[in-house]
């Protein structure tokens, strides 16, 4: 293994939440739903007759189970991904800071690795390797999920089977994870570069330091009677999100699903993380260049502060 | 021989404070050098500076490299230990030497290896399991390992037991030194490491005030108990430094024949404690 890769699993070894967090979310989910499932069917909610009736009336086709397991997907992605982002922003805040808490700085000082590699590394940590594996954690939460959902419909008198073979859905779904998960990175990139500034710049109060900027240059400028910043921070907090309000994705909810089956749902989904529209917006070329000026920042102050 | 340190008016202020002012001094290849200085002489600054950790005014080439500017490239042959640079204590040992094995292109694994069986630390522990003893242990076990031009030790064995001191430069002494490398420490008991020590430099008030062999030192500076009744001949001979002893009073002499002051009263060698004393007292008066 390369060095570089040896800084990135060094961080592993300290920050140890980077894994542990959306294993633990996966885990967590999936013994909520076995305990829900038990106590459901201990108390009739959910048993061989609704399935029975659900089969007759043509609820259970192969398309409204594929949409369901597509639905399963995103949600259980969708909610590692936040804890995953959460322990993101922490990890970032801490990174450089922890190591001149624990006075450990001048022995990785002392070694041959430069300020440069130090700091990409950390960002490689929180924008590549945390989505990796949130990634991971997600569609083995998603499979034995599935699992369980099979076997659940299976007792029931439906076809196990046509519930657990959904490889679209993984093959899909991994697909716009992985488009997301990118497109996120780069979009929100300026607040990976800044929280890695305040890590490194802040001698006590990280959260306090990576907030306070923000807030004083907002309320000066309100007092001022312009909003230029408070629209700039607004637009890239939102401006990812408004991508999805005039998606196909939301057209086809908002129609209902029952025609469009789950692979045109999935299609939809896909086009959430879109390159081509990213790519085509201004302001992620200008956010690039921020995230790089803070990133350059963190670099030149780790190397040229005189520490003790 | 080639100077692997080379220092010409070397200062630094912090604010008002005058850290080094115009320190002048060279190392050559192999040397063992020990810089001792009081509390707030300069030291740790020195080797802040020699370590590219701070910047500086004056003259400094380490390897020939300005340490501040091309310190990326200085520390692939340099390493150090700072009482102040502290193992994290999440850090495993098996990992620590994996670790170094990966991102150190001079580091020998089984030298650390071999070094840490001969120790208490265990390989599975992490950091804030050992006792300090055994995280400086495993500290120079990772630093011996690397086979680095130039080791600086800033107070290595701060803090431990005198076990574990005698051990630290039983160590260094027999696994360590050789004629291409080059040590340069700093530590507040001189006498535990005189012994080891090749050549002497004193700091004070950021300057330079002895700058010499320990074949040097032993030639040159006598220490004389002299008998009251030649305490006039004794002053007229122009002593560095007096002090009392045991009610006699002790003069220290630079440069001057043994069998001449022999005639004052009992001579013999100062140790670097006492020499230190004299230097820095005698700068004072």
């Amino acid at each position: 293994m390369n060095a570089f890769a040896y800084l990135v699993r060094r961080e592993t070894w300290e920050h140890k939440a980077i894994y542990r967090a959306p294993l633990i979310t996966a885990a967590v989910v999936i013994v909520v739903t076995l305990l829900a499932l038990f106590k459901a069917s201990a108390q009739g909610f959910f048993t061989s007759e609704h399935v029975a009736i659900g089969l007759s009336a043509n609820v259970f086709t192969p398309e409204n189970i594929q949409v369901g397991s597509a639905i399963m997907f995103g949600v259980l992605y969708g909610l590692i991904f936040m804890v995953g982002t959460f322990v993101a922003v922490f990890y970032l805040l801490d990174c450089l800071y922890a190591e001149r808490k624990n006075r450990s700085i001048l022995f990785w000082k002392s070694l041959p690795i430069s300020d440069t590699e130090t700091v990409l590394a950390k960002l490689v940590t929180a924008g590549v390797l945390m989505p990796v594996f949130v990634l991971i954690s997600g569609v083995a939460c998603w499979l034995i999920m599935q699992v369980i959902a099979a076997v659940t419909f299976g007792l029931l008198g439906g076809s196990g089977w046509l519930v657990l073979w959904q490889p679209e859905v993984l093959f899909t779904g991994v697909g716009i994870a992985l488009k997301s998960s990118t497109a996120l990175l780069l979009w929100y990139l300026p607040f990976a570069g800044w929280f890695l500034l305040v890590s490194v710049w802040a001698r006590r109060s990280v959260f306090l330091w990576a907030a306070a900027p923000p807030a004083i240059i907002l309320f000066v400028e309100n007092w001022f009677g312009t909003h230029y910043f408070a629209n700039l921070l607004g637009d890239r907090l939102v401006g990812f999100k408004m991508q999805i309000r005039d998606s196909e994705l939301v057209r086809i909810l908002g129609s209902g699903a029952d025609d469009a089956g789950g692979v045109a749902l999935l299609d939809a989904m896909s086009r959430i993380g879109s390159f081509g529209r990213l790519f085509s917006e201004p302001g992620l070329y200008g956010g690039i260049l921020v995230a790089a000026a803070f990133i350059t920042g963190a670099i030149f102050l780790r190397r040229y502060r005189d520490e003790t | 021989m080639s100077a692997i340190i080379e220092a010409r008016g070397l200062s630094k202020n912090y604010g008002k404070t005058r850290a080094l002012d115009g320190a002048s001094f060279s190392i050559e290849e192999g040397r063992i050098v020990g810089l001792i200085g009081p509390n707030g002489a300069g030291k740790t600054t020195a080797l802040k500076a020699i370590l590219g950790l701070t910047s500086f005014s004056g003259e400094l080439k380490v390897l020939g490299l300005d340490p501040y500017r091309q310190r990326n490239q200085l520390m692939q042959e340099v390493c150090f230990v700072a009482d102040v640079a502290i193992l994290p204590r999440w850090l495993k040992v098996s990992n620590a030497v994996d670790f170094m094995d990966a991102i150190h292109p001079k580091f020998d694994r089984s030298r650390a290896l071999d070094f840490l069986s001969r120790t208490d630390v265990s390989p599975a522990k992490k950091v804030g399991q050992l006792s300090k003893g055994m995280v400086t242990q495993l500290h120079l076990a990772l630093i011996m390992a690397i086979d680095a031009r130039l080791l600086v030790l800033d107070e290595p064995t701060l803090g431990l037991d005198i076990l574990y001191r005698k051990d630290f430069y039983r160590a260094l002494l027999s696994d360590y030194i050789d004629e291409k490398r080059t040590i340069l420490v700093t530590t507040h008991q001189v006498e535990e490491i005189e012994h080891i020590l090749t050549d002497l430099l004193f700091i004070n008030k950021g300057r330079i005030v002895l700058d010499a062999t320990m074949e040097a030192v032993a030639e040159n500076f006598v220490e004389v108990a002299v008998h009251p009744d030649n305490r006039e001949r004794a002053e007229s001979l122009q002593p560095v430094y007096e002090h009392q002893d045991f009610g006699r009073s002790v003069f220290l002499y630079d440069g001057i024949a043994r069998d001449k002051l022999s005639e004052l009263g009992d001579v013999r060698t100062p140790s670097v404690a006492d020499l230190f004393v004299a230097k820095v007292r005698g700068e004072a008066a």
